[in-house]
């Protein structure tokens, strides 16, 4: 029966997995993307990001899935952002001008098969007015970072595509391919599941900037030479050894991506839905989400300090997942998120489930304790699940 | 006016953001620049902080 039919609304749930910091599940190429499924099935709502919804040439549409760039779900789950479904966007292509000819062509023949076997609509093509000067960087944490030489020539190319008509931009720019023994080493993990994703902070720099800028669906996929057959590779990363480019998911998930409504800031802490009042300009918009309207975010247990937790962590259930070990160690705990810890993300489709049907999780198990009086005095301390 | 992206990294006090750490990181870092992507990435119980990893981007004079 559909949330419709029951007279319930919607069950909404975010799903992150941060990209750049070696997460064990989701930390390579699109390897998070069973987990969305999973979710996809027992929820209303998926809210989720590139990184998790991305396997290069691999993806998998889902009809009850949105697909939001990382600024742009940041800036939802503060209540600054609306998201309002759409039926496609048109995608305007921007290619960094450091891209050799070769790798230009496999990216355009990327971008029209997506056009001719998909059916995508896409804009003409765009070539920033100067290389972007990927830099690539690696913090103390672990976690991997970047930045660019050349934001000002993004933005314009970017700008360009949507003077066309796009209303969605997927970036792909030349990334570095240093041939030292450190990189190589980094990049020879990378392809065996293991370590950080090298590329990983930077690609969303880029796209951050683009959504952060023009307030549109942005995604990013990385140009980069073809790499030598290895017969080792892991399962996790062999989506990205499949073909020329990593574009294919990215136009995928933009042609869907819900627009973004910039409308007045939720009052997060007893506000109610920013709605459907303020600065949608595109029409009918009943069916835009708003953080209020979230019901649990999911996150791994170890990196729990990413703003879209810290905005819903506490007026929505917060599930930590503990089987999803990442090169950070920030618990929920330790920023005071009352997040409930489960063991794997077999439990967390489980949690969701039992949540969303109203059934108390302990309630599943053989332990359920007599109900006792509360405390005439004294603190008393909130259980996210109620007890 | 040239925009520019940086790299940086900030600690914060654990007791600074009571509750509300989203607008306590985001004022720090717009001492630095216009943030554009930032997380914790680690929390010392020692010093009670919580260090910051970002980017931000300025613009400045050509």
């Amino acid at each position: 029966m559909s949330h419709a039919a029951a007279g319930r609304r919607p069950y909404c749930v975010v799903l992150v997995v941060p990209t750049g910091i070696g997460a064990a599940i989701g930390g390579y190429a699109g390897d998070a993307l069973p987990v969305a499924r999973a979710m996809a099935s027992v929820v209303d709502t998926l809210i989720t990001h590139p990184n998790v919804m991305n396997g290069a040439q691999l993806y998998w549409p889902m009809a009850n899935a949105h697909y939001v760039e990382g600024y742009g779900l940041d800036q939802f789950a503060a209540g600054r952002w609306g998201l309002r479904p759409v039926h496609r966007n048109r995608i305007g292509l921007v290619l960094d001008a450091a891209i050799e000819d070769d790798l230009r062509w496999r990216h355009l023949q990327a971008a029209d098969a997506a056009r001719a076997t998909l059916g995508l609509d896409l804009t003409d093509y765009v070539v920033t007015d100067a290389p972007l000067g990927v830099e690539l960087r690696s913090a103390a944490s672990g976690a991997t970072w970047g930045t660019i030489q050349r934001p000002d020539s993004l933005l314009r190319a970017a700008e360009r595509a949507i003077a066309a008509g796009a209303n969605a931009i997927a970036v792909v720019a030349r990334f570095p391919e240093d041939t030292d023994a450190e990189a190589l080493q980094v990049l020879q993990d990378y392809r065996q599941g293991q370590g950080v994703d090298p590329l990983a902070g930077a690609e969303a720099v880029i796209s951050h900037l683009v959504v952060r800028q023009l307030r549109v669906p942005c995604a990013h996929a990385p140009a980069l030479s073809p790499l030598p057959l290895d017969t080792s590779i892991s399962p996790k990363a062999a989506a990205e050894e499949l073909g020329y480019t990593f574009l294919p998911c990215v136009l995928a998930g933009l042609s869907r991506a819900p627009q973004f409504v910039v409308g007045p800031a939720l009052g997060l802490f007893g506000g109610s839905s920013g709605g459907d009042s303020g600065g949608d300009s595109g029409g009918n918009s009943g069916a835009t989400l708003w953080a209020d309207q979230v019901d649990a975010i999911v996150v791994p247990a170890s990196a729990c300090g990413g703003s879209a937790l810290l905005s819903l962590g506490r007026r929505a259930l917060a599930i930590a997942v503990e089987a999803n070990p990442t090169a950070l160690a920030v618990s929920p705990e330790s920023l005071g998120i009352p997040a409930v810890r489960v063991s794997s993300y077999l439990e967390a489709v489980g949690l969701l489930a039992a949540h969303r049907a109203g059934v108390h999780p302990q309630a599943l198990t053989a332990q359920m304790p007599q109900i006792n009086e509360l405390p005439a005095q004294g603190y008393l301390q909130v259980n996210p699940l109620g007890r | 006016m040239v925009l520019a992206t940086h790299f940086i990294i900030l600690d914060i006090p654990l007791g600074s953001a009571q509750g509300d750490w989203v607008s306590a990181i985001e004022s720090a870092l717009a001492e630095r620049g216009e943030p554009l992507r930032w997380a914790i990435t680690q929390v010392n119980a020692a010093t009670q902080t919580a260090t910051v990893e970002a980017v931000v981007t300025t613009l400045s004079e050509a």
